[in-house]
């Protein structure tokens, strides 16, 4: 089998020398308890031959006592090292779910629209889980396993180097043969892929339950499920099958050790080289050897499965943010910040262009309204604005400068982007208000619900900004209003509002319209919207069609040029109002 | 009432039986063959010591045991593959059960209450909880092959030296005692380990639900910090568990060398004299080493039953009030074959509404005690009606009461003039169907999404949800993947083919909740007429014009009350709720400049 030692050795290093201390700990631990698990079958072999010798007179009684002494603390040693090795595993693979996490949160947009939530525990709690024996036995147990295995190797030589030389190369025949069955991991990540995807849509259904019940989709749901099922099935039986060969395997390794021992055994003590109670020790010894290499055919498969949740956790980090940031700070200006698109284009996928050829220049302070049809571009412009995505070609400038060559970080914090997606958190208000940073003072959060006018929803609350947030407690109205206050506690210098205020009835809206006013307030906004009214306050206006400029000018100019659309869509509002 | 583990572990091995009859057979087989090399291990030593070795009279030589334990190798290897591709299925079978249950109760529940947990903890339960019962259930095999062994083996020893085998195997006794005692402790850091667990997980999940919304908010930091302080919090709670089976196991196999020395303490003036020979010390010891592993996995298959029982206690949590015989309910489990084709929906006369009536409906939040009360409110066949009010007026939670999607405190519904005896079985296709307001679609092409197993031609229903165009400029536009919970399509391209969705169930109610937060005037206003052209009832949640002014009626709801009913121009002069929404929503900004 081939381990990709390199690979595992980069983890280890990465994960364990931080631990530097614990593993020493453990290793000492290891180190005494199998000292003593070698020594143990000497004196065994001290007692029978002081039952079948008359002339030794050795007392029975206390090596007895001594054989029961040195496996007692061997054995406790042996518990500390577990012990000390499952700190291990936790503090290295937490470590290592800590980076992932780290890493996946700061991959784009195009990483996680293809990845359901539930894939994604998947793959970092599951596939980690996965490689927690992996850190916790491969260094300790199969280090440990050497080692004993090399200690009864000696006691063997020294007895008789016929011996040693019969199971060393037992040892190592064995390991061979148990090591070349063991190259099975394709199996386990095609079983690993296989479970993720039935975990994953498990998690959309238990998400879909309103839009499956409400259709009566029931029964399409579980006939669904049952195909998943098949599907890891299969997979799983033949992994498995695979993975035993290794288990057979191991099992003739043992039969052979005893056949070795009885083979040996009886002309060593037929020719007089070894005594009775030597015989009985080398078999002692055989199950000592046989151990550890077995030990090591149980790690090969843990390895097997670990090797495959290795590729899949090399595979997540391999993923290179799509978004590479730069070097700029955001100039703080108290004006809001200009805003320059040039002949940008964009797509999705190849030769589906969602956004071609832009180009419009908006003065900092200024407010742009966009509006289009679903499909239009619109989200897919404030994507790009907020640097979700960059352009396939042109540029965006805000600021004066390309998107691409602000600090990512200093960027984003300086720009707010609300849209109609609202996430909350199973948590209380205050950290789904300030996403659980404790640095930001109440009254400040309080100050943003004001603003928003939500003081009486929030009197009305038992508990104030510790009222845990359930799905049910909110309207989805409201839930948008909690949104746009995360804004609040924040000073952008760009705002996108996309479709901000779609879910919100008209009371609620001009509340809101109100709030606007203080927000916008020297800030440079765009607003998207499919509907004119929200789009009043802008200083400019861009209607997209099908990914391109269909207008763009000063809301003045346009509404005044009678043959615009933009005049024309005022047209359609005001006969409605004539209804 | 809680019921014991060993009546789930009984309904699946009977929902098995003859796979479970099969693994008894191998794993038993697998569990004490075993006991022959320990036997050949007595009589190599009696035969060093002999002249002439006999057994019962037969002669042997070394050779022939080298020979048997070879033939013994092969043959366990056999039973070892027999008994893995015969225990694959019925584990498979086991957990698969539990899962299909679970999803099948999930699925009856109100579908806006379908669990109480979170996604990502009810998650956690269809995975691990579900496999930590199937994997407890397994063990009974193992459990079964280890007593086997155990029985044979001292049966042997006893036949050997009765005396010996008593004083050997009492401190197994003693061990067994223990853990038993330690079993309380063991659940409860257990439970503690799982809840944190889970509470790790849940985050987990929502951090990944929410990316975007991390993103925009630059709370990267603060919430992978979050995620660390949990997952720490797991980690101690599950080295805690460690510690104390560490500490459990320790006792247990030094009960193994305990006996070994013991043998040697009590067994040594009798090989002196000869009466207890070599071969028996190997033989006594290598049952005791077999026996004493067994005794240790006595104790974790205590454990193992002990998280089962957790377990099999969250999985019914899951289930919300259903009996413990349904989780383990027997049903068909497709291993090879496909699954039943899909039942196509024929509709009945009756099925058509003629009328729909909701008499004193409540429905109250517990958490907010929010919600709708005594609604009362009848719909004729083809109306268009509009329910209108201020966001947190009820308007959502009244959809949901009407459909079944939440269970309705008091009340009654009517169909036709007869009673609706449940609501979540009876509202769907062919009479009603429903988009909601942030419609969630599953992995798989468009045209999966929409047909939900009918068979029906789905041009219809995309021509009235306004679709056509969107797929007309994709090649092979219905087989394309929606992706992840229809994230691939743009917010107005998700709802219509929700919208699609409906309409391709061929129901005779039709309800939307205020599916235009995310179309276009002009979509809307096509979507409208196409949706009267139908022909069917209509009942839209909708604050925005298009709808209002096409409704044949209106309901008006405030603070979960309906204040009022009728048309647009009834309401628009008598009513000032109505007048402000209105208003609102038509009148040009003082500020526009025309």
């Amino acid at each position: 089998m081939k381990l990709p030692i390199a690979e595992f050795w980069v983890l280890l290093r990465r994960y364990l020398i931080p631990q530097g201390t614990r593993v020493a700990w453990m290793s000492l631990f290891l180190l005494l308890g199998i000292g003593l698990q070698v020594l143990n079958p000497q004196i065994a072999r001290r007692f029978v031959d002081a039952t079948q010798n008359s002339t030794d007179t050795s007392n029975l009684t206390v090596l007895a006592v001594l054989f029961i002494v040195a496996a007692l603390v061997s054995s406790g040693f042996r518990a500390l090292a577990a012990y000390v090795s499952n700190e291990v595993a936790w503090r290295s693979t937490n470590a290592l779910r800590a980076d992932l996490a780290a890493h996946t949160l700061n991959l784009g947009m195009g990483f996680h629209k293809s990845r359901p939530p539930g894939e994604m525990i998947e793959r970092i709690d599951g596939d980690v889980n996965a490689l927690s024996g992996f850190f916790s036995s491969f260094v300790v147990s199969l280090g440990g396993n050497f080692l004993l295995l090399f200690g009864v190797l000696i006691a063997l030589t020294l007895q008789d180097w016929r011996l040693g030389l019969a199971f060393t190369g037992y040892s190592i025949l064995g390991t061979i043969i148990l090591t070349l069955t063991s190259r099975f991991s394709k199996a386990w990540q095609e079983e690993r892929e296989k479970a993720a995807q039935y975990y994953g849509f498990l998690g959309e259904v238990l998400n879909a339950t309103e839009d499956i019940r409400g259709n009566g989709a029931t029964a399409w749901v579980m006939r669904r499920m049952r195909l998943e099922m098949r599907a890891l099935y299969q997979v799983r039986f033949s992994a498995n099958l695979k993975g035993s060969i290794v288990w057979g395997a191991s099992t003739m390794f043992w039969v052979t050790a005893d056949a070795l021992t009885y083979g040996i055994g009886a002309s060593l003590y037929k020719n007089g080289t070894l005594s009775l109670g030597a015989v009985y020790m080398v078999m002692h010894y055989a199950w000592m050897v046989a151990e550890p290499i077995d030990r090591f055919r149980q790690q090969m498969q843990e390895l097997q499965r670990a090797e495959a949740s290795i590729a899949r956790v090399k595979e997540l980090f391999g993923f290179v943010p799509s978004i590479v940031s730069g070097q700029l700070e955001l100039p703080k200006s108290p004006n809001g910040l200009a805003l320059q698109l040039e002949q940008v284009s964009f797509a999705y996928e190849d030769n589906v262009p969602v956004l071609e050829n832009i180009n419009l220049q908006l003065e900092a302070g200024s407010v742009l309204g966009v509006l289009g049809r679903t499909g239009s571009g619109k989200t897919t412009l404030a994507r790009l604005l907020f640097r979700f995505y960059d352009p396939q070609q042109g540029l965006v400038k805000i600021g004066g400068h390309d998107l691409k060559n602000y600090n990512l970080e200093s960027f984003r914090a300086g720009v707010a982007l609300v849209t109609q997606d609202v996430q909350l958190f199973q948590a209380n208000l205050r950290d789904n208000l300030a996403f659980f940073d404790t640095t930001i003072p109440d009254a400040r959060l309080l100050e943003a619900l004001n603003t928003l006018g939500l003081s009486d929803w929030f009197n009305a609350l038992a508990n104030g900004l510790e009222t845990a947030i359930t799905p049910d407690s909110l309207s989805s109205g409201e839930a948008q209003l909690v949104a746009l206050a995360r804004v609040f506690l924040h000073d952008p210098k760009l705002i996108i509002l996309d479709e901000a205020s779609a879910r919100l009835d008209p009371a609620t809206e001009h509340r809101l319209e109100t709030a606007l006013d203080k927000l916008l307030e020297n800030r440079t906004a765009i607003i998207i919207a499919h509907r004119l009214k929200t789009v009043e306050r802008a200083t400019h206006i861009l209607i997209l069609q099908q990914g391109k400029v269909l207008e763009f000018g000063t809301r003045q100019a346009l509404a005044s040029t009678p043959t615009s659309s933009f005049a024309e869509l005022r047209r359609l509002g005001l006969e409605e109002v004539m209804v | 009432m809680k019921v014991s583990v060993w009546f789930y572990f009984g309904r699946l091995i009977a929902f098995s039986k003859g796979w479970y009859a099969l693994n008894v057979l191998f794993w038993v087989g697998i569990y004490t063959m075993p006991l022959l090399p320990g036997y050949l291990s007595k009589l190599f030593f009696d035969a060093l010591q002999q002249e002439n070795p006999t057994w019962n009279g037969l002669p042997y030589t070394v050779q022939m045991l080298v020979g048997l334990v070879l033939a013994y190798g092969v043959l366990h290897v056999a039973t070892l593959f027999s008994g893995i591709a015969t225990n694959i299925p019925w584990r498979f079978r086991s957990s698969g059960l539990l899962r299909l249950n679970i999803m099948q109760r999930i699925l009856q529940m109100p579908g806006a209450k379908a669990f109480d947990n979170t996604v990502g903890e009810t998650l956690n339960t269809l995975r691990d909880d579900a496999d930590e019962a199937e994997n407890a259930g397994d063990w009974t095999l193992d459990i079964i092959g280890q007593i086997a062994y155990m029985v044979i083996a001292i049966g042997i020893l006893l036949f050997i030296d009765a005396a010996l085998t008593l004083y050997v195997f009492l401190p197994l006794v003693i061990v067994t005692l223990v853990s038993y005692r330690a079993r309380n402790r063991l659940e409860i850091l257990q439970k503690a380990a799982r809840e944190k667990s889970s509470f790790y997980t849940s985050l987990l999940g929502e951090v990944f639900q929410s990316v975007q919304a991390i993103q925009v908010a630059g709370a990267e930091k603060t919430v992978l910090h979050q995620l660390e302080l949990r997952s720490q919090a797991r980690q101690r709670a599950m080295l805690r568990n460690v510690a104390l089976n560490q500490a459990l196991g320790v006792f247990s196999s030094n009960i193994v060398s305990l006996g070994t020395g013991l043998i040697l303490l009590l067994a040594g003036s009798k090989m002196r004299s000869g009466e207890f020979t070599v071969g028996e010390f190997s033989l006594f010891v290598l049952y005791l080493w077999e026996v004493g592993h067994h005794t240790e996995f006595f104790g974790n298959f205590i454990a193992t039953i002990q998280r089962a029982g957790v377990a099999f206690t969250r999985m019914m949590g899951v289930m919300q009030g259903a009996s413990s015989q349904q989780l383990v309910a027997p049903q068909l489990i497709e291993m090879h074959q496909d699954p039943a084709p899909l039942e196509q929906v024929v509709p009945r006369a009756e099925d058509a509404l003629k009328t729909f009536t909701a008499q004193n409906l409540t429905y109250l939040h517990p958490e907010s005690n929010r919600g709708i009360e005594n609604a009362n409110l009848t719909l004729e066949q083809g109306e268009f009606v509009v329910i209108t009010g201020r966001i947190g007026s009820g308007k959502t939670t009244l959809l949901r009461a009407l459909l079944g999607l939440l269970p309705a405190q008091s009340g009654q519904l009517f169909w036709n003039n007869q009673t609706i005896l449940e609501p979540a079985e009876f509202m769907i296709p062919p009479r009603s169907a429903y988009t909601p307001q942030v419609p969630a679609l599953i992995s798989g092409t468009v045209r999966e999404n929409i047909a939900l197993g009918t068979n029906q031609a789905l041009e219809p229903a995309i021509h009235s949800a306004v679709l056509e165009t969107d797929l007309e400029t994709l090649p092979h536009a219905l087989d394309i993947l929606v992706g992840v919970r229809g994230l691939k399509l743009s917010g107005g391209q998700l709802q219509r083919t929700a919208a699609a969705r409906m309409f391709a169930q061929n129901s005779s109610l039709l309800v939307f909740d205020d599916i235009s937060s995310a179309l276009d005037v002009r979509t809307e206003q096509s979507l409208w007429e196409r949706v009267s052209s139908l022909g069917k009832t209509c009942l839209v949640v909708s604050h925005r014009r298009p709808a209002l002014q096409r409704a044949t009626r209106i309901i008006l709801l405030e603070h979960g009350q309906i204040t009022d009913t009728g048309t647009l121009e009834d309401l628009l002069s008598r009513s000032s709720e109505m007048q402000r929404l209105w208003a609102d929503e038509l009148l040009p900004n003082p500020n526009l400049e025309v």
